[in-house]
Formats: structure tokens, C-alpha cells, sequence
């Protein structure tokens, strides 16, 4: 009788262990630590950004009836300041989960120029928006290397100056609508003024890499490794 | 009674798949005409993946959206690099303008993944994914669904009370080509609907200072208060012409006959009027906007540009 009741006893904690145990597992998910999306809460869809593999967009969300502004995400510096630069990778895309209806997505660009997509979301799925940007990168070196050089991105023609920029000493890109446009770093103590065109297209980078061209090798500096020693 | 719920249940299912396709994807068809005169039409339509055409309207640059296109008609040679377009708008406003379609330029080297120039408009057609040079374009018909309605655009109606106390009446008033006025809040950027605000205030800001302090007052009441871009500086790399377009053409209408522009460190005041107010103030001769004017010189020449 002894030993039932110490079977019962033994069979209740373990079964208090995997309960707490799965618990545990459960709040994991949801809290988004774990892998994956966390799911959609009752009663809303999710609105998913397809921004063609760009970690992090500086976007708001507007309601199609009311042109409130219902939700916001600005993790991204300005593109002039001399401070930015890429953090890190983000292995999901951003979302959002709202009411169902009808929402404009506007994703603010490193330019002027915003770039909006009317989408509706539905109740308990996930829609995507597919934001037609890409990304380039001006890697600016001197003599000291790599270094912060302010320049301006014009329209293809020349015509209309949309935005600036600052080169950065780490990994740094600049994100526009896809398209043509042209990048412009004049110096004028150094001389320096180069224009070069940017083609900008959806889920490809562009490194432009501008400085001076590399100096020839000076007789004794080549490092060869068959080079004989004095 | 079972039976019926399951098809209900699948009826639900299949109307929520169709409508979330069709909200994925561009929903623009047209029929797509080239230099040989071959008709194609294409479903899922975009220009270089976008659903908007970047032309010049004498001189400014503008972007439109293919929505509002009813057909767009190339008027150039095949080598130009910038062409000639005549823009037909669902609301019958027809408007010359120049367009970048590359011609036979080529991408730079350090254009990753070229070969081609990207001007391309592109979609699907009944044989497969499709597309074409905007430099083997005639004309591109938009055909946009039966009985539906062209997305309005106002032509915006403003008085501008400048610093020194001017006013003028500007007709199609637009900010950089565009009805509505990008301004940060923090670091934010946002816009304003210039269609739905009743007045727009600037304050002052210091000589130097680079954004001036603005507060919109919508027409249902609602105020919004930010920052815009005000800054007389020019630019290491700006051209003659982009900076005095910068500085000097923020707002650009029309006064009269005459072509409007002003730049944004000369504005002190903006007020809209509503159409129906335009109505009545035909018959009374001050309108809203006299009160503040106070000692202002009506202008109707235009500030010119």
C-alpha cells in the first residue's frame, strides 16, 4: 500500500516537471528569443516587409481610411550622419501585427524620395510588401586609408541633387529605390571630384570604391618572398 | 448541414487567397506597344520594379504614378538618351515631359550585375515573364479596371505670406513637384497631405539655422508640429542650377499667368482654401487670408523663379 502511494507521489512530480518543463519551452516562443516568428495574436494579420535582404528599414505604417500613423520603426541612422553604420545581421524581416483593414507602408529611403505600397492585411495570415530598394555602399580611401567623406546622390541627369551622404570607415550602405541614379565627392583643396553612376536594383549591392589608384611598387618593397636580402 | 459548412468553409478560404494574391502583387495591366509596332499585353506591370515613372516637367523633376497614366506616348528616337513624352491622365490632363530611357548607354563597370541598362518596363504576359526597353517603346496603353474611379488630385489653391509680408495667390501649389511637404519629427521623416491642411506656419529660425520649426493645422482640427529643411548653405558637389532649385524653388505654382517659386526660408505663412470657400469668396472680396496679410502688398506678379 506503502509503495502505491509512493508510486503516485513520484508519478505527480513528474508529471508537475514536464508540464513546468513545456512551460518553459512555451514562453521561450512566444517571447521571440527563440527561433522563428512569434505567432499572430487573435484577431490580427501580420504585415511582413520583402525589402530584397536589407536587415533593417526606418518605415511607418499608415490606416488607409484614417491616414493615422499606426505603428513606426526607425532603427536606421541618417544617411548623413557621420555615426552609422551597419550593426549586425537580422535573420527575420520586420513585421508588424494589425487589426485587419486596409494600411499604406512607407519605407523612408536614404533620398528624398519615399517609397509606399497600399496593402491590405487579413485576419490571422501574413501578407507580404514587397518594397521595390536596394542598397549601395561609396567606400572612400586616402592615404591613411578608409576614410568619412561627405557626398551627394543626384538623379541620373544631374538635375536635381535628392540627398547626402557620409562615407564611413566600417561597413555603411545607403538605401534607395531602385533605379538609376549618380553619387558626386568633390574635394576642391585636393582636387578631387568624381561622379559615378549607381544602378540601384532590388536585392543587389553596389560597391563603388573611390581614392587613389594604388602607387606602384618601389624597387625593395615588392615583399616577394623570393626576394633576396641585402 | 455539414456538407453546406464545408463549402462554405472552402468558398471563405478560396475569396481570402484570391484577394491576398491580388494585394501582393502590382495590379497594373497594359497593352505595351514597340518601335515595330507589336502589341503586347502585359499583366503585373512596373517600371524598373516600381510602379511610378521619374520625368521632367519643364525643367522639375516629378514622379509619377502609373495609376493615374491612362497611356504615355514616346516621341523620340530609339539612341536618345532622354526622350520626349506626352502623359495622358485618367482625368484627361494631357502634359509634355522629358524621360530618361537610357538609349544605348551602358551601365557603369562598377554597376554590379549589369550588361543592360535597367530602363525596362516589365511584367507578364500570357507566354511568360516579360519585358523591354524603355528605348523600344512607342506607347504603353494603362488598362486599368472598368468603372473605376482615377485617384483625385487637387489643384491646390494657396495664399503665401512671405517673411517680408508679401502675399501671393498661388494656383497648383507644390512642394519639390510634389502635393505634399516632407518634414522630420525628431529624426523622423514624415509628410504632410497638402491636400488636407487648412494653413501651415513657419517660425522663425535663426539666421544659419538649417530646419525651421513648422506647426500644420489640418482642416478636421488636428495640429501637427515638426521640423523642415531650410538650409542656405550650398553644398560641396551641388551644381549652379540643383542648388538655386534647392533654395529658391521649394514651392512652385502659378500666380496669374506667371510661373510661382519661393524658397523654404522665405515662407512665414501657407493657408489652402477649400473649393466651396473659393465659391463664395468670388462674391466677397476678402478672404480668409487677408487677416494676417495686415500691411502685406498683394502681389499678383509672380516671385519670379
Amino acid at each position: 500500500m506503502a509503495s502505491k502511494v509512493e508510486y503516485t507521489q513520484v508519478r505527480k512530480w513528474f508529471l508537475v516537471g514536464i508540464a513546468a518543463v513545456m512551460a518553459g519551452c512555451a514562453t521561450t516562443g512566444s517571447g521571440g528569443g527563440g527561433y522563428g516568428l512569434p505567432p499572430i495574436p487573435e484577431g490580427k494579420g501580420r504585415l511582413m516587409l520583402e525589402t530584397g535582404g536589407i536587415n533593417e528599414v526606418n518605415y511607418y505604417v499608415l490606416d488607409g481610411e484614417t491616414g493615422e500613423e499606426v505603428h513606426s520603426e526607425s532603427p536606421r541612422m541618417a544617411a548623413s550622419s557621420p555615426i552609422g553604420y551597419e550593426t549586425g545581421y537580422r535573420s527575420l524581416p520586420q513585421f508588424v501585427d494589425l487589426d485587419p483593414g486596409r494600411y499604406t507602408v512607407v519605407v523612408n529611403t536614404d533620398i528624398d524620395d519615399s517609397v509606399e505600397k497600399e496593402i491590405e492585411v487579413l485576419m490571422g495570415q501574413e501578407m507580404y510588401a514587397t518594397i521595390p530598394i536596394g542598397r549601395f555602399q561609396v567606400i572612400f580611401s586616402d592615404a591613411q586609408g578608409r576614410s568619412q567623406v561627405p557626398f551627394l546622390i543626384f538623379d541620373y541627369n544631374l538635375r536635381t541633387m535628392l540627398g547626402r551622404g557620409m562615407t564611413s570607415t566600417e561597413v555603411r550602405y545607403f538605401i534607395m529605390p531602385v533605379g538609376e541614379y549618380k553619387v558626386r565627392i568633390e574635394n576642391s583643396p585636393t582636387g578631387l571630384d568624381e561622379i559615378r553612376p549607381v544602378q540601384i536594383s532590388m536585392g543587389q549591392t553596389q560597391n563603388i570604391l573611390i581614392g587613389p589608384p594604388p602607387s606602384p611598387a618601389q624597387p625593395g618593397e615588392s615583399g616577394g618572398e623570393g626576394d633576396a636580402q641585402p | 448541414m455539414k456538407r453546406k459548412g464545408l463549402w462554405g468553409g472552402i468558398a471563405l478560404c478560396a475569396a481570402l487567397w484570391v484577394s491576398a494574391s491580388g494585394a501582393a502583387t502590382s495590379p497594373l495591366k497594359a497593352t505595351v506597344i514597340d518601335r515595330y509596332g507589336n502589341q503586347h499585353q502585359v499583366d503585373k506591370f512596373t517600371f524598373q520594379g516600381r510602379q511610378d515613372l521619374e520625368i521632367y516637367v519643364q525643367g522639375q523633376r516629378r514622379l509619377v504614378e502609373l495609376v493615374k497614366v491612362d497611356r504615355l506616348r514616346f516621341e523620340g528616337e530609339r539612341s536618345d538618351e532622354e526622350q520626349r513624352v506626352v502623359l495622358v491622365f485618367r482625368n484627361g490632363v494631357q502634359e509634355a515631359a522629358l524621360m530618361v530611357t537610357g538609349g544605348s548607354a551602358s551601365p557603369h563597370q562598377d554597376a554590379v550585375g549589369g550588361g543592360s541598362s535597367g530602363r525596362r518596363f516589365s511584367g507578364v504576359t500570357e507566354l511568360g515573364p516579360f519585358f523591354i526597353l524603355a528605348s523600344d517603346v512607342q506607347e504603353i496603353v494603362l488598362r486599368h479596371p472598368v468603372g473605376e474611379e482615377p485617384p483625385e488630385e487637387k489643384i491646390l489653391q494657396a495664399t503665401i505670406i512671405t517673411m517680408n509680408g508679401r502675399r501671393f495667390e498661388v494656383e497648383n501649389l507644390r512642394y519639390h513637384g510634389k502635393q505634399r511637404l516632407d518634414f522630420f519629427r525628431g529624426r523622423n521623416k514624415r509628410f504632410i497631405p497638402l491636400d488636407k491642411v487648412a494653413r501651415i506656419d513657419f517660425e522663425d529660425g535663426g539666421t544659419g539655422d538649417e530646419f525651421r520649426p513648422i506647426t500644420a493645422t489640418y482642416w478636421s482640427g488636428k495640429t501637427v508640429m515638426g521640423t523642415v529643411e531650410a538650409s542656405l548653405v550650398r553644398l560641396s558637389g551641388e551644381t549652379d542650377k540643383s542648388y538655386f532649385e534647392r533654395v529658391n524653388r521649394a514651392f512652385t505654382g502659378v500666380v496669374g499667368s506667371s510661373p510661382f517659386a519661393i524658397g523654404m526660408h522665405d515662407v512665414k505663412h501657407i493657408r489652402f482654401r477649400q473649393d466651396k470657400d473659393e465659391a463664395s469668396a468670388e462674391g466677397s472680396a476678402g478672404d480668409t487670408a487677408g487677416d494676417n496679410a495686415g500691411n502685406g502688398a498683394d502681389d499678383t506678379a509672380g516671385e519670379s523663379q
